[in-house]
């Protein structure tokens, strides 16, 4: 089995190093400062244009894409990656390359515009498009201006865009190589119709297509007048100094960092084919300013869409490692560079052609994350964070709206409403709707007035499940019941590609794992048909379609929580009392005024059958919540699959 | 014509400007204080008085119009001092304001604690009740769970309920019948319906609107009866106007319906200033451009149409209502300059503020601020600043700025161009965002400057942004106190019906219009408007089906008949286009929200103007001093005026520097600044091709 490595790349960066010591700055820091911001301001506009125009809920509500700006270099070099989500911007540059290498020079002309969504041509699941344009000034290739958006559907034979059922490429849905959606500035007709020709709603990924170019284009017009007014050779100074200057601090950084091997392992659900607890195994060799991650001995690569392919693996891991250091660092090739990543082929983590990756930014790539950080919270456990959910439990949920009688209105949508809470960290507790570790709270969701406009929808309960969040010192991001009927519709399916509902978002040291996590449909006669994180269900009028979210880690031991945090966490019922005395040990006189005294007595008690685990659990497996809701006469089911006509009985 | 009063309330100053009946302006400033806000006004308007030797009834039975401006709502904001409140939602919904839109901001920092909502959960709670997207009542309103809830919030000492429900800007009645209950269990409860705050779709929007009114609306109403009393028993006949959000005054209890329109009352008074100064030297198109102490603001102004954008967020919490659009960040004259661990200089956003205040003022700041990085480079005269009311030490702003050069290895002096430089970058960066991030081109508009730091940089950024004028007031050192006297007096109205251009009930859009223009005749009537002084301008919010995010474009007025769908469905596909590159012009659009803007104007101010001498400034020239100037990198000898001897026709050349008594105006080289038949400073600035 051979493996993928970019530490070939380490004479390359080497080289590097040693010229950018010996060349002086040739930008003063003022032109320096003003092109920064000026790049960030491009970025920005860029999102907008997305944001405000697109069609889908998934990109203008939830802000499932990211604008960047990269230089032409050969691996193009990030310039501006804003606040873009990790998952996507550090995968951005492998595509873009894909692109630059597939159409060479000589087929690259100022006004094309290119897609390629193919994770066997640097992108990472086939539901995110990447779109770039070249700009072109006096001649000259310099930057790329890019934008990569969640689509609503890429023509499947599921009726989704995370077809996690296919098995191969093939059966995924539109495999798009890198591909002219323009022409030297016109869009080309045909192979828009042909792209809108082999996905549903067309309306749909029509408005969402013009509004990731617009946004494109926008930044391409922003980026020409920064060159007129800085001259090309001012920019490719500034876009070599960022990179010395993300550098210069990320290696400060990391010298910090104990030097050290660590190792760990986290686990996938499944692989939607009844295969469990896929393992990532993961060695964290952190050497002065270098972190070595391998992921040697990890498991082989799932049936389903579970995979992901080398853009996914590596920016996965970057993430990870990006949390860790100051948030203020330009995240580049500079600052990239101390990251060296090596994943054995067929494996789980850096997948063949042609095995699927549909889920892959979230499965396995929110496992992959989990690992890293077991290994960071080894390394500098003051700087880790506890597990995040894995967007369990969440859904691509379609159907058809008949609440107009004259007109039968297919639609699709992807509601993240019900994602899962973050992980706590050593200074504060965990924030609600993380959602995954690769978009960490980048993401919004949708209003539940426009989902109820939009769709034939009837939300029940979108709030805060008690107990849901882990225990700790600091404890994690609560996790959310999120349920819903249909109504006006007969009835709804749904394709859940989440993860993380058997492996809960971990705690540590001494925190608890979040609980939560569980997806199913309420019948009408009350008993419930639980399904895993990767499934299909139809659920009809009068019966509830019910997500229970995760809760984040905790972080430290629940008895160091100070009593009047838990206090206020029990009148707020973001715990039970019940917990406030069993876990956190409080003990209060009345109405959630803490016992001092007996508080003492009783934290005394608790901690003398304490063991702190430094990362909890440590086994595969761990959750518990979803099967607590299986009683006698309820029903659980791993992996449930799309009958092939599903469509059609809609 | 009598007189009319603009009062700013401030962090430091509160100003004062009176307009005569003659149009001469008066321009006043006191110390601003901050534990009882109205002292300010009583003593201002007591020194007005003796300044124009009237006694105090005298004065203040002489102005036809009081306007102001107030912080007390953005105050209690900031500072949390509001009531102890709850808020009822639809079951199952309690944490709407916890929950916000979900997005975390500062995306890779994952030590940031979690965002505070205004309310603590055991205070949000549900009551049983469910009305449907189409306004049908799914589920009746179970009173005894309304009951049982005040019973908690009054255990809690709940003293002012805010309710938020799903879909009551479709149907109101469950909040309605809400409200009845509070007044009867809780009669002393300050209570905030979110079907009156902000009838609009999105729960999150509507929920903060109306806790937001519930929490500023028990200050707000204490404030406004004390100095709304106070200038009555003086002889004031009018209503009191106070400033909203929405850039038009309103009456007090106008404000006291709506009290989160009071947050971010004084800023907002800045376009209207602009478009006012605009009008005069026949501009259209404006950028205002203020730059104070501490924050920058910055705003566009297309058509001569207010600036309205419906997302706006004052300090965290978006208001949803469509309020005047000032951007703003964290630079002003006294951001602070410092450099980060990669060894990159940086300007604020943190600023030194009034105390200590800029390393120049000699108050204990050691920290370099961009007043000290302009003292040193000769924008500022430290003998005459704030019309020499102030003496600067140079000496101290050098030495703040010798702590920045050398771990940078700079001189002093570049250290000062760069702080200089960096600080206009943000706010060319804020211009941006409120113009070319919003498809608008800054490039045909005219900068009008605002803010005692403005005129020392308003050119600069212009001229970066590609424009090619920009006015200097001479009020410009209290533009939003001016702006007030400017603004109109208005309401605006928003109904909730959701509807499309593909089969337009139009009877029914008419009927809604009629019913909101109805209304604002009778409210504005009530300000003394005849029906004929009063501009009614339509809008609606408009999308693509499906789309989340609409866009406010304008309709057309009067009987709307079936042609005028087309024309609306127009009207948005072209802003689409022009906004975000593309339209689909077959696609039929969506119409959710429909609003009405009525204003009355108040009598326009009276123009001072004065026919235009020669283009001789000789006469204000009051001498000369070396000043530091970017494109040339070096230090020129630029003469120096007395920005109150030049008279209308007079040009200065730059370089240059022009003194009044409340802002620096840099006249940079190759720029021309002439002084307009109004007295408003006009500057030209070069630009290529």
């Amino acid at each position: 089995m051979s493996t993928t490595s970019d530490a070939a790349n380490s004479a390359a960066r080497e080289a590097l190093a040693a010229s950018a010591s010996d060349k002086r700055s040739k930008l003063d820091p003022t032109s320096f400062a003003v092109i920064y911001n000026a790049l960030n301001a491009v970025v920005k506009e860029m999102s907008l244009t997305f944001e405000y125009s697109a069609w889908s809920s998934i990109i203008a509500e939830a802000r499932d894409f990211s604008c960047a700006v990269y230089d032409a270099g050969s691996p193009p070099n990030a310039l501006c990656v804003l606040d873009g989500l990790p998952i996507h911007v550090n995968a951005q540059p492998v595509a873009i390359s894909e692109i630059a290498k597939f159409f060479g020079t000589e087929e690259i002309h100022d006004g094309d515009v290119m897609l390629v969504n193919s994770a066997y041509y640097g992108n990472t699941h086939i539901g995110d498009f990447v779109i770039a344009t070249p700009v072109f000034y006096e001649g000259e290739h310099l930057f790329w201006s890019a934008a990569t958006g969640h689509h609503m559907d890429v023509g499947s034979a599921y009726r989704t865009s995370v077809p996690v059922y296919a098995t191969d490429i093939w059966s995924e849905g539109l495999q798009i190589s890198p591909l002219k959606i323009a022409d030297r500035g016109v869009v080309r007709r045909d192979v828009m119709n042909m792209l809108l020709e082999n996905v549903r709603y067309r309306d749909f990924i029509y408005g969402d297509l013009m509004s990731q170019i617009g946004s494109v284009k926008t930044g391409k017009k922003r980026l020409l007048e920064m060159l007129d007014e800085w001259d090309a050779e001012t920019l490719r100074t500034f876009s070599s100094e960022i990179i010395d200057y993300a550098d210069r601090r990320t290696r400060e950084e990391l010298a910090s960092w104990p030097n050290g091997t660590y190792s760990s392992e986290a686990w996938v659900d499944s692989d939607g084919y009844g295969r469990e607890h896929i393992t990532v195994r993961c060695k964290m060799t952190i050497d002065g300013d270098q972190v070595k991650v391998d992921f040697d001995g990890s498991d082989p690569q799932g049936r389903g869409g579970i995979n992901a392919g080398w853009a996914t693996c590596r920016n996965s891991v970057s993430t990870a490692i990006l949390m860790c250091i100051d948030p203020d660092i330009p995240h580049n090739e500079g600052c990239l560079q101390h990251i060296e990543v090596s994943a054995p082929k067929g494996t789980v983590v850096n997948a063949e052609w042609p095995a699927p990756t549909a889920a892959a930014t979230i499965v396995p790539a929110d496992t992959i994350t989990d690992a890293v950080w077991k290994c960071l919270a080894q390394a500098i456990p003051g700087k880790a964070v506890a597990g995040c959910g894995h967007v369990t439990p969440n859904c691509v949920t379609t159907g058809i709206d008949r609440r107009d009688p004259e007109v039968e209105k297919p639609f699709g949508v992807i509601l993240f409403n019900g994602s899962s809470g973050g992980g706590a960290s050593a200074v504060c507790d965990g924030w609600p709707f993380m959602v995954t570790p690769g978009t960490v709270g980048g993401l919004c969701f949708a209003p539940i007035e426009i989902i109820e406009m939009h769709f034939p929808l009837v939300v029940r309960e979108y709030q805060v499940r008690t107990d849901s969040m882990g225990a700790g010192r600091h404890i994690g991001g609560p996790g959310l019941n999120f349920i819903l009927t249909p109504r006006g519709t007969g009835q709804i399916d749904n394709y859940g590609y989440g993860d993380g509902m058997t492996n809960p978002p971990f705690g540590l040291y001494g925190g608890l794992p979040g609980d939560g996590g569980a997806l199913y449909r309420e019948n009408a006669d009350g008993t419930k048909f639980v399904v895993s994180a990767l499934s299909y269900f139809r659920v009809r009028e009068g019966e509830l379609w019910c997500a229970v979210a995760t809760g984040g880690g905790g972080y430290g031991d629940p008895l160091e929580r100070d009593p009047l945090r838990v206090a206020a966490d029990a009148r707020d019922e973001f715990i039970s009392l019940e917990t406030a005395t069993e876990i956190y040990g409080v003990v209060f006189t009345k109405d959630f005024v803490p016992d001092p005294e007996a508080t003492k007595q009783r934290r005394a008690i608790l901690s003398r059958d304490l063991t702190l685990a430094s990362i909890n659990p440590s086994v595969p497996g761990a959750a518990t919540y979803y099967r607590s809701l299986v009683g006698p006469h309820d029903t659980y089911e791993l992996n449930p699959r799309p009958p092939e006509d599903a469509d059609a009985t809609l | 014509m009598g007189m009319r009063l603009g009062i700013d309330i401030g962090g430091t100053f509160t100003d004062f400007i009176l307009a005569t009946g003659t149009g001469e302006l008066i321009i006043s400033k006191v110390l601003s204080t901050p534990a009882a806000p109205e002292e300010a006004v009583f003593v201002g308007v007591n020194d007005l008085a003796e300044r124009l030797g009237l006694t105090l009834d005298a004065f203040v039975s002489d102005c036809d119009h009081i306007i102001h401006g107030t912080t007390i709502a953005t105050n209690t904001l900031i500072t949390r001092s509001g009531p102890t409140m709850g808020i009822l939602h639809t079951e199952g919904f309690r944490d709407v304001l916890y929950l916000r839109d979900g997005f975390k901001p500062d995306r890779y920092n994952l030590q940031l604690e979690p965002a505070a909502p205004l309310i603590e959960r055991y205070l949000r709670r549900g009551v049983n009740e469910r009305i449907l997207h189409d306004g049908t009542v799914e589920i009746s309103l179970d009173e005894g769970s309304v009951r049982a809830a005040l019973t908690h919030f009054r255990d809690a000492g709940v003293t002012s309920v805010a309710v938020s429900l799903l879909w009551s800007m479709i149907n109101p009645d469950h909040e309605r019948r809400i409200g009845e209950i509070i007044a009867e269990e809780m009669p002393e409860a300050y209570v905030a319906l979110s079907c009156d705050i902000l009838p609009r779709i999105r729960e999150y929007p509507r929920a903060c609107a109306t806790a937001l009114s519930a929490y500023v609306g028990p200050a707000i109403e204490d404030y406004l009866t004390r100095i709304a009393e106070f200038f009555q028993t003086h002889g004031y006949r009018r209503d009191l106007l106070i400033m909203q959000a929405t850039g038009s005054s309103a009456r007090v209890p106008d404000i006291q319906q709506r009290p989160v329109l009071a947050i971010g009352s004084g800023p907002a008074a800045g376009p209207p200033a602009s478009l006012f100064i605009g009008g005069r030297e026949q501009e259209d198109d404006l950028m205002l451009v203020e730059m104070g102490g501490t924050s920058f603001e910055a705003s566009m102004i297309t058509a001569g149409q207010l600036p309205k954008s419906a997302d706006t967020e004052l300090h965290g919490f978006p208001i949803g209502v469509a309020a005047v659009d000032v951007h703003s960040i964290g630079a002003g004259g006294g951001s602070i300059a410092w450099i980060d661990s990669g060894g990159m200089l940086r300007v604020g956003p943190q600023s030194a503020g009034a105390s200590p205040g800029p390393a120049c003022y000699g108050a204990g700041g050691i920290e370099a601020t961009v007043t000290d990085a302009n003292l040193v480079l000769g924008y500022l005269n430290e003998e005459n600043f704030l019309g020499g009311r102030m003496q600067l030490d140079r000496e101290a702003a050098e030495q703040a700025l010798a702590r920045l050069a050398e771990p940078l290895g700079m001189a002093t002096m570049d250290v000062a161009a760069a702080i200089y430089r960096i600080v206009n970058t943000e706010m060319v960066g804020a211009m941006r965002a409120v113009s070319v991030m919003r498809g608008v081109d800054p490039r045909r508009y005219t900068v009008v400057v605002g803010g005692g730091a403005g005129g020392a940089h308003a050119a600069k950024i212009a001229q970066e942004l590609g424009v090619r004028k920009a006015i200097c007031p001479t009020v410009a050192g209290g533009l939003c106190a001016f702006g007030m006297l400017a603004a109109d007096v208005g309401h605006d109205y928003l109904t909730t019906r959701p509807m499309n251009t593909g089969n337009m009930d139009i009877d029914a859009v008419n009927a809604l219009f009629s019913d909101m223009e109805t209304r604002a005749l009778s409210e504005l009537g009530a300000q003394g408007f005849a029906p004929e002084e009063i501009k009614l301008a339509r809008f609606a919010d408009a999308k693509y089906p499906y789309q989340s995010h609409e866009i406010i474009v304008p309709i057309p007025d009067g009987e709307l008949g079936d042609a005028d769908v087309q024309r609306m469905a127009d009207s948005f596909h072209d802003t689409h286009e022009r906004l975000y590159t593309y339209c689909l012009r077959e696609m039929p659009v969506d119409m959710n929200g429909w609003r009405l803007t009525a204003t009355g104007g108040l009598p326009t101010l009276p123009l001072h103007s004065e026919s235009l001498g020669d283009g001789t400034a000789d006469s204000a020239k009051s001498g000369s001093r070396s000043v530091y100037f970017q494109e040339l990198g070096d230090f020129l000898d630029a003469a120096i005026f007395a920005g109150e001897l030049l008279r209308p026709g007079m040009v200065v050349s730059g370089p240059a520097i022009v003194e009044l008594p409340t802002t620096t105006i840099v006249v940079f080289p190759d720029h021309t600044l002439t002084v307009s038949e109004f007295g408003d400073f006009r500057i030209e600035i070069p630009q290529d091709g």
